[in-house]
């Protein structure tokens, strides 16, 4: 049986470490069937678990467990809006992919070709990406894509909140999702070119998570 | 530059369309089923494989690395791509180093950790180990496909012989590309933080080399480099005892 979250002590300051920690917490639990089973069915009776499930664009998110430490298991499942713009987050995480997959790239803001060395040298990163003022800096139109893959079933990795990514998923795709605690107030990206939020997070109802939780058995995830 | 004209590999890449590596998602979205095409069509990689030997294009490409071999495939420059095989001989350091082409990676056998790097300053002969920090920590197994932009710092430390990548690069859009040991590679003789032009077999964490073309490799060097008959032998005995030909 996978260890409870309680009992690992995850340092998400230490970003290598906390990865390495929270993969192999993922990898168990994702072998462990029964154990995922219990725990995304526990939800219906923890109040606090069932409120923080939401329906958001891209996933709906089951959250299976909130450690006081703000690390937080979630499942996510495919809303069938397929495409994500650019973003960051204010946590670094880990996802271990269980079924479908998605396209994910690593984007980078452009830099103009005088900022780089002869040997076309990447800048530094993080204090570009925010102004002065703490608010969005970086818009789509300034990101290069670097690093491009298909998250497949299996797949597992961890990501820093400073990282811009985005994803076009497959249908039917579910992944575990551990995420540690807020790193910083606001993500950088501008959510479109004029600003306006896209994302629109909704609470979900307890009908709604049961007809998850039978998606799931569909999908043979639990 | 390519193998004969005759051949089922030759009548393969005709239908591969030309590649532009100037964006890596888009490039990616035909390169990676390109790979996976070609890793999951025995006889074509065995084809490929013998081929590379006798061809007089292909052959001199072929090399044997501190840490890693490599067999040159298939190689069509005005088309934008050439083919290979990356194969451990070695564990590897975690060493972040940039490439000087953008191009997408297949694994084939085994597994590794691949790291990307944000690092602070440009990237290069000023950068010391510290300056380099991992943002993205992927575990890439077999029939894991990536592509990479050539400004992308990473590292993709193979852990040992066995591990064995399908790699289709673009062109080289720069001379040289940095490489720094973030852990030391043990032995005599170990190079201290002054860059070298050629992979040292020892160094120093934080040492720093530089990967640079066949063209601007000395005869010497070349010489030094290339794969012998009986390594290439070796290869494609154990190609054949993992099932890729």
């Amino acid at each position: 049986m996978s260890a409870t979250l309680t009992q690992i002590d995850i340092d998400w300051t230490d970003f290598e470490g906390a990865g390495r920690q929270t993969r192999q917490y993922l990898r168990d639990l994702a072998a462990d069937k029964s154990r995922l089973r219990e725990m995304v069915l526990a939800v219906q009776d923890d109040p606090k678990l069932l409120g923080m499930c939401e329906r958001r664009q891209l996933f709906d998110c089951i959250v299976l467990h909130d450690a006081e430490s703000g690390s937080r298991l979630e499942v996510h499942v495919s809303t069938g809006q397929r495409v994500d713009h650019p973003h960051d987050h204010c946590f670094s995480f880990s996802s271990f992919i269980l079924c479908g997959g998605y396209d994910h790239t690593w984007y980078k803001p452009a830099r103009p070709r005088d900022e780089q060395d002869g040997d076309g040298a990447t800048p530094e990163h993080g204090a570009q990406l925010r102004s002065d003022e703490g608010e969005p800096a970086t818009q789509q139109a300034d990101l290069v894509p670097y690093v491009t893959r298909f998250e497949q079933p299996g797949s597992c990795y961890s990501i820093h909140h400073s990282v811009i990514h985005a994803t076009a998923t497959a249908d039917d795709t579910v992944s575990l999702f551990l995420r540690g605690p807020q790193e910083k107030d606001a993500t950088t990206m501008q959510d479109s070119a004029d600003g306006t939020p896209q994302r629109e997070n909704k609470p979900m109802s307890v009908d709604y998570y049961r007809d998850l939780c039978a998606k799931l058995g569909h999908l043979e995830i639990i | 530059m390519k193998a004969k004209t005759d051949s089922a590999a030759a009548a393969y890449f005709a239908g591969v369309p030309d590649l532009n590596w100037d964006d890596v998602s888009t490039v990616h979205a035909v390169s990676a089923p390109i790979l996976a095409d070609i890793a999951r069509n025995r006889a074509l990689m065995r084809e490929l494989v013998l081929g590379a030997h006798d061809h007089p294009a292909l052959w001199p490409k072929c090399e044997e690395g501190v840490v890693e071999d490599k067999i040159v495939l298939w190689d069509e420059p005005d088309r934008g791509f050439r083919l290979r095989l990356r194969m451990a001989t070695a564990s590897q350091e975690e060493m972040p180093h940039q490439h000087r082409f953008s191009f997408s990676n297949y694994v084939l056998r085994g597994e590794f950790i691949h790291r990307n790097y944000e690092v602070l300053g440009a990237f290069g002969e000023g950068t010391k180990p510290d300056d380099v920090g991992s943002v993205i920590v992927h575990e890439d197994i077999a029939g894991h496909c990536f592509t990479i932009n050539h400004a992308a710092v990473h590292s993709t430390p193979l852990p040992g012989l066995g591990t064995i990548n399908l790699v289709l690069r673009g062109p080289a859009v720069r001379d040289r590309a940095p490489v720094i040991f973030a852990a030391s590679r043990g032995g005599s003789n170990t190079h201290g933080p002054a860059p070298t032009l050629e992979e040292p077999e020892s160094a120093e964490r934080g040492h720093i080399f530089y990967r640079v073309g066949e063209k601007d490799e000395s005869a010497e060097r070349r010489a030094e480099r290339r794969m012998t008959d009986e390594t290439y032998a070796t290869w494609v005995a154990r190609l054949e005892e993992y099932g890729l030909i």
